[in-house]
């Protein structure tokens, strides 16, 4: 009777589950849950509960020793070894014949309960019984990709490892039995392969059979991509919410109050600019947050667009700043779209200290490239010669990585190509108001934890 | 009268997201409705901020339909200081007992979530439990009968199980000369997988070794003790060609087990209802169950409900393979109970005679 996947699917949808066994005499209406429960109780009672009841493995190896003829045999041998003609002629046939070895043990492996195991049990249990110890790492990778690509099959390498010199090297012979047919196929095939037109179609025939396991390989790793690249964006978005929370809860500054430190930059950017088209300048804030410093620059005239990477930060933008334009692009990945020599001006406030050492040296290098020559970068960070800045402030967010010291920016603006016209120290934290005086030794430790909390670079592009 | 309904994580393929999704669309029809949740992963649902969501809940005339199944702190914040009309719709915590052998963090957080559910049922006192089962109201004794609801979460059955099934899968469970057993749940202590393995066990060493456990579930890594107990047990019992592990899988590649096995088993120590019970009955398959936790009262009546001797199940696979009747009479009645009692038509009506008796909300 052929099997109807069809029929089976539209049985269950239908309330009615399909049979593919033979029909039997309906007897639903002699049922009844009584009977049902009645019925296993009973059988219940009888199931043997032993806990020393496990799944017996048939094993593998039946270890024999040399048989009592073979040892009488040997025994005569040695009494007639010194008469040439038994030493050189008929001692060697009989070992021939009898297939007697110098070891006293030979290991017989049950080959057809081996070839029943699946592939990774296949490969532990094969070294178990042939090489007598586990297969190595490579060797495992190595075997399971020849088995599930088909260029070898569970014959071959049993016939590999036989034939190995770490088998010759053991104290006891080893024959697996059992595989006679299947060793002789393996020949069969082996050998057709080889031939001139036979061998194309086996060939052919091999690849075909692989197909189904290609197309499912594929499948599978697609699959496994997509699963782990939705891992990483719920991953992102758990990351992104959570730094929007961040901002709105412990970085508690208003707009104006952000625009007010911001504004410090001002003079650099009109001086920079005098003489030139704003309307025709190409800018961009990189890591724009909620988009203070770009709403800043929009009121004066330049026409400034945001990019951040972090979607519920680009959301509320758009829901509550309309007037605000804003792309949502990682920034690295953003300049990597841009053209060379084809903006005017960027600017980043409080993002290089998100990015380790290399993507900074990166960052910075196709800030460079995508800038015209003249073009003005901005850049602002904590400052880590506030001392609270560094040990406690630096470390409220979780997201920063290292503190940059002024030092260390300037010297990566110049190593990027970058010309640093000023370098500005930005609000005073302001700890502990004190009276400083030339001759106080304190003064210095003092201004240390009063000092500014931000530092910034602006530099233009040699 | 605008609703919210929150919970602090609301994602696809998982009860609580699908019964989110289904009480926010069937009362988008009517009201203005968002969700408020912490971690949003769902697409299907409109979100909405805390903010704004708190504004909302501040209007006794709106609606809150708060999801309890894990701890969360802020969540029980916002239903304190909600003056809105409220529904609790307890889904069960796991008892955290069941974690104390495998995960400091699991056990915490099971342990605070059950303390939570005391509280909000003291603290409450206005609100109306709607609870997945009977078992559920059990913890909850503390509020009075007339504030407790009882209605199955919401599923998806109808819709996935409209897609095609992986046929490869299903050939190859049709034609395999094995009996095939299915269980779906995570992998995790509460579920009784070391009690379906020693079934198996039984089983095997008593009747044949002709069969296979699929089990259908996630691992999770963070309990890698429990794993490894679950994975010698099988290797100890030499059961290694007799358990399978399928993982997370999407919903044809489900279909297809579900059509192609021959018995669903579940001995799980502890559910809060058990979804995957309702999707083997729509399937037709028979089911075995142990008469614990919620169990009992999503699968329904004519069903085989066992105790905790482990040779009964075997008995049970036995005696159930061994006779194409008794199979037919359960996967019917288990039919009967679902379109009865777990279909989304049945749960829609339920919810709306709750909103309507309880809270004077038409739908």
């Amino acid at each position: 009777m052929k099997k109807d996947i069809d029929l089976i699917i539209d049985s269950i949808h239908d309330g009615e589950r399909y049979q593919y066994t033979v029909d039997f005499p309906e007897k639903y209406d002699d049922v009844s849950l009584a009977v049902i429960f009645s019925d296993i109780h009973k059988e219940g009672l009888v199931i043997k509960t032993d806990k020393e009841l496990i799944m017996e493995r048939v094993p593998l190896i039946r270890i024999k020793t040399m048989p009592a003829y073979l040892v009488q045999l040997k025994k005569i041998a040695q009494k007639v070894n010194h008469i040439a003609i038994f030493r050189n002629k008929l001692i060697p046939l009989a070992k021939r014949v009898l297939r007697v070895g110098e070891s006293k043990t030979t290991y017989y492996v049950d080959g057809k309960e081996l070839l029943k195991c699946g592939d990774d049990e296949f490969i532990d249990e094969v070294y178990r019984a042939i090489l007598q110890r586990e297969p190595g790492e490579i060797d495992r990778t190595n075997i399971q990709s020849a088995l599930f690509w088909c260029e070898a099959s569970k014959v071959d390498i049993i016939q590999h490892l036989l034939s190995s010199p770490e088998c010759a090297a053991l104290p006891h012979r080893v024959i697996v039995k059992g595989i006679k047919g299947k060793k002789i196929k393996a020949r069969v095939a082996a050998k057709g392969r080889t031939m001139p037109i036979i061998g194309r179609l086996f060939r052919w025939i091999h690849a075909a059979s692989i197909q189904p396991r290609l197309i499912a390989y594929v499948r599978e790793a697609i699959q496994r991509e997509t699963q782990l690249e939705e891992q990483a964006a719920r991953d992102a978005d758990m990351v992104n919410r959570f730094y929007l929370r961040y901002n709105e809860v412990i970085m508690q500054d208003t707009r104006e109050e952000v625009k007010k430190r911001e504004s410090i930059y001002l003079p650099y950017l009109f001086e920079w600019s005098e003489g030139y088209a704003k309307s025709d300048m190409i800018m961009y804030d990189l890591g724009c947050g909620t988009g203070e410093w770009v709403e800043l620059l929009n009121g004066e005239g330049y026409p400034v667009a945001g990019v951040d990477s972090n979607n519920w930060v680009v959301e509320k933008v758009k829901t509550h700043y309309p007037h605000i334009t804003i792309f949502q692009e990682e920034a690295y990945a953003f300049l990597l779209n841009q053209a060379d020599n084809s903006i005017d001006f960027l600017s980043a406030f409080h993002m290089i200290e998100h990015i380790d050492f290399v993507h900074l040296l990166k960052f910075l290098k196709e800030c460079h490239r995508v800038l015209r020559k003249g073009g003005m970068l901005v850049l602002e960070t904590p400052n880590p010669q506030n001392i609270l800045t560094a040990t406690f402030y630096f470390n409220l967010d979780p997201t920063h990585l290292k503190p940059i010291p002024p030092e260390l920016l300037a010297f990566y603006l110049e190593e990027s190509g970058f010309t640093v016209k000023e370098k500005l120290m930005n609000s005073p934290l302001n700890f502990a108001p004190y009276d400083y005086k030339s001759n106080d030794s304190l003064s210095d430790i003092i201004f240390r934890f009063n000092m500014e909390q931000t530092h910034g670079a602006v530099a233009v592009k040699k | 009268m605008k609703v919210i309904i929150a919970h602090q994580t609301v994602i696809n393929y998982d009860a609580v997201g699908n019964d989110i999704e289904a009480m926010f669309h069937l009362l988008s029809t009517r009201f203005d409705c968002w969700v408020y949740a912490y971690n949003q992963f769902h697409k299907g649902v409109r979100y909405i901020s805390r903010e704004d969501a708190t504004r909302i809940l501040d209007n006794p005339d709106n609606l809150f339909i708060y999801h309890h199944s894990v701890y969360w702190k802020e969540g029980e914040a916002l239903l304190s200081g909600a003056r809105a009309r409220k529904i609790i719709r307890y889904h069960n915590i796991t008892p955290e007992s069941f974690f104390e052998r495998y995960n400091e963090h699991h056990f915490r957080q099971c342990a605070l979530g059950r303390e939570q559910t005391v509280r909000l049922a003291i603290s409450e006192t206005d609100a109306l439990w709607l609870v997945d089962s009977r078992y559920n109201a059990q913890d909850i004794p503390m509020v009075t009968d007339s504030r407790i609801s009882i209605c199955p979460p919401f599923n998806k059955i109808d819709q996935w199980s409209s897609e095609r099934p992986d046929e490869g899968i299903l050939k190859s469970l049709i034609q395999s000369p094995e009996i095939n057993l299915l269980f779906v749940g995570r992998v995790v202590p509460n579920k009784g997988h070391k009690f379906l393995i020693e079934t198996l066990r039984l089983y095997c060493s008593n009747y044949d070794s002709k069969i296979i456990l699929r089990i259908i579930g996630r691992f999770d890594e963070s309990i890698e003790k429990y794993n490894h107990e679950l994975l010698s047990m099988i290797t100890d019992y030499g059961l290694k060609n007799n358990v399978e592990f399928i993982g997370e899988i999407n919903d044809s590649t489900l279909m297809s087990y579900y059509m192609g096995s021959d018995i669903f088993v579940c001995a799980s120590e502890h559910e809060g209802y058990c979804v995957p019970i309702p999707e083997a009955q729509f399937f037709q398959l028979p089911i075995i169950a142990r008469a614990c936790a919620a169990v009992p009262d999503t699968l329904g009546g004519g069903q085989v409900l066992l105790g905790e001797n482990p040779a009964e199940y075997a008995a049970a696979i036995h005696i159930l393979m061994g006779k194409r009747e008794y199979r037919r009479y359960l996967r019917k009645k288990g039919l009967v109970n679902y379109q009865s009692y777990c279909s989304t038509e049945h749960i829609a009506t339920m919810f709306k005679d709750c909103l309507s008796n309880e809270m004077g909300i038409n739908l």
